[in-house]
């Protein structure tokens, strides 16, 4: 069995930055930016389709808006938590040493 | 009615409160318990990103172009959700450098340059002219359109009235006193304005209210809700045709795009977001926060428009001023009053934070550098500077409002609101290369940043400003049909032929090509200066120094009263004594009685300074007070090039230390392991001598009696013969077990792998003990299919295994009544072997325990021992080596159960019909 395994040399690298958060944020601005591309917006660009009389545009524009700030903000009440460095794991005592 | 005097008035009262709030928060902050050190004050003040544009140019585009307004929203939410990780860094960085303005951070960046943080200035002031004349318009528009109340007019063109008659003149005046008094009362501009701040945060707020009170009373009074609005819309071919995405037009790309650069490149949004900030953790709120401000302000903009697009004929009023105009047609006299409080707030907001930026830019990086330039002004020498200082910045203010005014005047009246922004946008947006690259690449250079700058701010003026002057008639309008000259290649908004896109698409592509381009190639082809390289990998690597200010680049000694001179002359004598105390109690070094100042006090001077008069001005500085004690120019870069050198030395040792530290790590659980192992080893001694001398005990004592007594009868005798003849037994096999268990354990154990039918193994271990059973009358049944998958092992270990089990189970059992049943099943990834007993039952606190050494079930409290102790060991010893597990059930009493699994020889992935009910699937070999 080899003393500290993978997860103790990850929490020792270099990086001093403790960030993990960087890939949920990057991955959210993709989806962001998939979401507001032109592209998508033909998608929701029927004319004469509403929901509630509003038009279907407006309605997936503004939604959308609404779901990337709230996954904004429950990925910065958790950036504490992703960067905090990974617990070691405890050895399991085992083969009688 | 709304006579001019109450609007007026109302205006007046609301800038009076701005004043109250502001003084108000500037006496709490030198009281030590400012106002603004929240998330939500620090969200909203970069809120001041929404002016005068937002709130009433929204609505003008929106009625043309449908959502073509959203994406000047959309850009700074996308960016924002980049903020953790590119705002942050900005913020760092500036943070550690003392960063006043957005020329400050370019110049640091690229070698504490003069001539780009001049460049970065020169941008700015001529960039954002035409946004700053845009507030005014509004305003003054606003003013107008309410002063007719309660007729809705076309504007009157302020061109028309006197000068000193022109409201937005007055307007002008109050702004820059506000930014005067509150954004100029400092000297050191790292220090925050927390009273503009607080203003500023207020105004955000106010703005937001009555943006939504105008779209709440247009959707909810003036129609039935959203639904009615939306339906009477689609009604009319006019404006169905706007809740259309093709509205938006080839346009939302690009204006996504150039609004995500701005919203860190306009400098009044680099002022509060960076400048200002006090906490950087505030940053975790404001990403969600100013987004979410951004969306409420925007819900009501399409109403608002579409509202005013039904209720007024076509072109009877422009759409720039529905936000004034619904309310008052429909004789709302106080809510139209209220509108107009909103867009005065929204625009003096604005005004403020960006002239007090440009205000610093101009005095730090543009007029600084050339005063200190030019010897005969004998600058260096002065006492007293910050009374000179405070005076360029509240000029500049004053300055930048009348050419605002006079660009308003002059050109500003042919245009909508939102094209004139977008013009504006256009001329932050070349700041954009030479802050990202230069925060992620170490080899942008100081020649690449300003040739790109300078080549994407010459495209921006020729396709974008110069043709504005030709469309306000100051140029010949055929400038822009047939070109200079008419060369038609050179169109201003149609360069080298690129027709058909809106002018700022065109003009955003061609001025970051060239800019961009240019910054590249530049880049790539130069060799960077020293001080380049030096801040360039303080730049981009600024999270890797955490807290520790980097090697001074001033070496030797320098006397301490040059450099205390030094800093009085620009901060004054108290704020200068506090700075020498606060190095002296956080180095802990004696200042009182020194001589002279290390590097390190002369960087940390420095940076103290370069809050002052920026970072390129703050270095001449330094260098010209240094130079009087013989460090020439040679000298510097002789020392600039051995601190490059020491820096990457002390990044190695930093590297290796941090390797020696794991080294030290590693080593010291290694010896923890070794410890117990030994402990280990120790217990494990003296219990095996514990265990041998017993046997040898009563062998010799048995032995001693029969030696002693030769007239023992020969029953006796025999019984004695037989047990130490027992007793040997037991002892070989001990010494059996503990060389096996030592083999297995230190690995010298020779395996004989193959694959082994573990039937045949139960069948083999069962012969081989079956006369034990039948001695003790003990019942042995074994079940097992007929057909066994192979398992991959040691076919004598096995065996052994299986004997251990069963004799385990042998010595446990009542005899005559005792019964063993050994099964055999197949399981999805191996085969269980059970061996199950009716014997004493273990204790569930021993269950596990008994696999550890020399542990003994005892039968009852003062039973003997039954067992070496070691046999369990060995079994578990070689089903882990074989890659299975082993382990017990039992109820106290009623027996016990022990199983083994061992996984199927490799390569024989298809397990076979599982015999039992094993979980399905596929094995995994």
């Amino acid at each position: 069995m080899e003393p500290n395994g993978v997860a103790a040399t990850a929490g020792t690298d270099e990086v001093i930055e403790p960030d993990h958060a960087t890939a949920h944020f990057v991955a959210l601005f993709l989806l962001g930016f998939v979401l507001f591309s032109p592209w998508l917006l033909r998608v929701f660009d029927a004319p004469g389709a509403e929901v509630f009389g509003i038009p279907l545009l407006f309605v997936y524009l503004f939604v959308s808006w609404v779901v990337l700030i709230a996954l904004t903000a429950w990925l910065s009440r958790r950036i504490g938590d992703l960067a905090a460095p990974v617990p070691p794991q405890p050895e399991a005592l085992s083969d009688g040493g | 009615m709304l006579p001019g005097w109450l609007i007026i008035a109302a205006a007046f009262g609301y800038v009076s409160l701005l004043f109250a709030i502001a003084y108000y928060a500037d006496r709490r902050a030198g009281r030590g318990r400012g106002l603004i050190a929240n998330p939500y004050i620090y969200a909203l003040s970069i809120a001041v990103y929404c002016t005068a544009w937002t709130f009433y140019g929204s609505v003008g585009l929106a009625a043309k172009s449908g959502i073509g307004f959203l994406p000047i929203y959309l850009g700074p939410t996308l960016a924002f959700l980049l903020g953790w990780i590119v705002l942050r860094k900005i913020l760092r960085i500036s943070k550690v450098h003392h960063v006043t303005s957005i020329a400050d951070l370019v110049s640091s960046r690229y070698g504490k340059s003069h001539l780009l943080g001049g460049l970065v200035t020169i941008i700015a002031v001529v960039g954002i002219m035409p946004y700053l004349s845009l507030q005014l318009k509004a305003v003054s528009t606003s003013y107008n359109v309410l002063l007719h109340y309660p007729e809705v007019t076309a504007a009157v063109t302020p061109a028309d009235m006197p000068f000193f008659g022109d409201t937005a003149l007055w307007i002008a005046a109050m702004m820059a006193l506000f930014a005067i008094l509150f954004g100029t009362r400092h000297i050191d501009a790292t220090e925050h304005h927390e009273g503009m701040v607080a203003a500023i945060a207020f105004e955000s707020v106010v703005k937001l209210i009555a943006f939504t009170s105008v779209g709440l009373f247009v959707t909810y009074g003036l129609f039935d809700g959203f639904a009615d609005l939306f339906n009477q819309a689609a009604a009319e071919p006019r404006l169905a045709q706007l809740q259309l995405a093709d509205a938006a037009g080839g346009q939302w790309l690009p204006l996504t795009f150039v609004a995500m650069l701005t919203i860190i490149c306009l400098p009044r949004q680099f002022q509060v977001i960076v400048v200002e900030n006090t906490d950087e953790s505030h940053l975790k709120k404001a990403i969600w926060l100013f987004p979410l401000y951004l969306l409420l302000i925007n819900i009501f903009v399409l109403p608002i428009a579409f509202g005013g697009l039904l209720r007024f004929p076509l072109g009877t009023v422009d759409a720039d001023t529905f936000v004034l105009a619904l309310p008052m047609a429909e004789r709302q006299p106080w809510l139209a009053l209220f509108a107009f409080i909103g867009g005065l707030s929204a625009a003096t907001g604005m005004v403020i934070v960006e002239t007090v930026a440009l205000s610093t830019m101009i005095c730090n990086d543009l007029i600084m550098p050339l005063f200190l330039r030019f010897a005969w002004l004998h600058m260096a020498e002065r006492r007293d500077l910050s009374g000179l200082l405070l005076a360029i910045r509240r000029t500049s203010i004053a300055v930048i409002m009348l050419l605002g005014y006079l660009y308003f005047r002059l050109i500003g009246e042919s245009f909508a609101l939102a094209s004139i922004g977008l013009v504006s946008f256009a001329a932050a947006a070349q700041f954009a290369p030479a802050i990202l690259l230069g925060i992620y690449w170490k080899g942008a250079s100081r020649r690449g940043a300003l040739t790109g700058m300078i080549a994407g701010f010459v495209v921006w003026g020729y396709t974008l400003l110069v043709p504005s002057f030709a469309l306000s008639g100051w140029l010949e309008a055929s400038f822009i049909e047939n070109g200079p000259m008419g060369i038609a290649l050179l169109r201003p908004y149609a360069l080298f032929g690129l027709d058909g896109l809106d002018h700022i698409t065109h003009s955003l592509f061609w001025s970051l090509l060239a800019n961009v381009g240019a910054f590249i190639a530049v880049s790539l082809s130069d060799r960077q200066s020293t001080i380049e390289r030096i801040q360039g990998t303080l730049f981009v690597e600024v999270f890797r120094q955490p807290g520790a200010e980097p090697a001074g680049l001033w070496q030797g000694a320098v006397p301490l009263n040059d450099l205390r001179a030094m800093a009085e002359r620009f901060l004054g004598g108290d704020r200068s004594r506090e700075i020498f105390t606060e190095y002296a109690r956080s180095h802990r070094v004696d200042l009182v009685h020194a001589t002279h100042a290390d590097g390190d006090l002369v960087q940390f001077v420095e940076r103290r300074l370069s809050g002052v008069i920026g970072a390129a001005s703050a270095r001449v500085m330094v260098a010209t007070t240094l130079k009087g004690e013989g460090v020439g120019l040679e000298e510097i870069m002789q020392i600039l090039d051995e601190t490059s050198q020491v820096l990457e030395y002390s990044r190695q040792l930093e590297q290796k230390s941090r390797e020696l530290e794991r080294a030290t790590t590693d080593l010291k659980a290694a010896n923890e392991r070794l410890t117990e192992l030994d402990r280990m080893k120790d217990d494990f001694l003296s219990t095996v001598t514990h265990e041998l001398r017993t046997p040898l005990t009563s062998i010799r004592s048995f032995s001693e009696i029969l030696h002693d007594s030769p007239d023992l009868d020969l029953t006796e005798r025999q019984h004695f013969l037989t047990i130490i003849i027992r007793e040997s037994e037991r002892l070989t096999r001990l010494i059996n077990q503990v060389l096996d268990l030592t083999k297995i354990e230190t690995g010298r154990m020779k395996w004989q792998m193959t694959d082994v039918d573990l039937g045949d193994v139960i069948d083999h271990a069962v012969s081989a003990l079956r006369h034990l059973f039948e001695e003790k009358s003990i019942a042995l049944d074994v079940h097992a299919p007929d057909r066994v998958p192979p398992i991959h092992g040691d076919r004598d270990q096995l065996i052994q295994l299986v004997i251990n089990l069963l004799s385990n189970a042998e010595k446990f059992c009542p005899a005559g009544t005792g019964r063993v049943d050994v099964s055999l099943k197949t399981g999805a990834r191996g085969v269980t072997v059970s061996v199950a007993d009716n014997g004493l039952g273990i204790p569930p606190n021993e269950q596990e325990l008994i696999f550890e050494k020399f542990h003994q079930v005892r039968a009852g409290n003062t039973g003997n021992p039954m067992g070496s102790g070691l046999g369990l060991v060995i079994c578990r010893g070689i089903v882990e080596h074989l890659g299975g597990q082993i382990w017990v059930r039992s109820t106290l009493g009623k027996g016990a159960t022990f199983f083994f699994t061992v996984p199927y020889a490799r390569g024989r992935g298809d397990a076979p019909e599982p015999a039992s009910a094993a979980v399905g699937g596929a094995a995994d070999g």
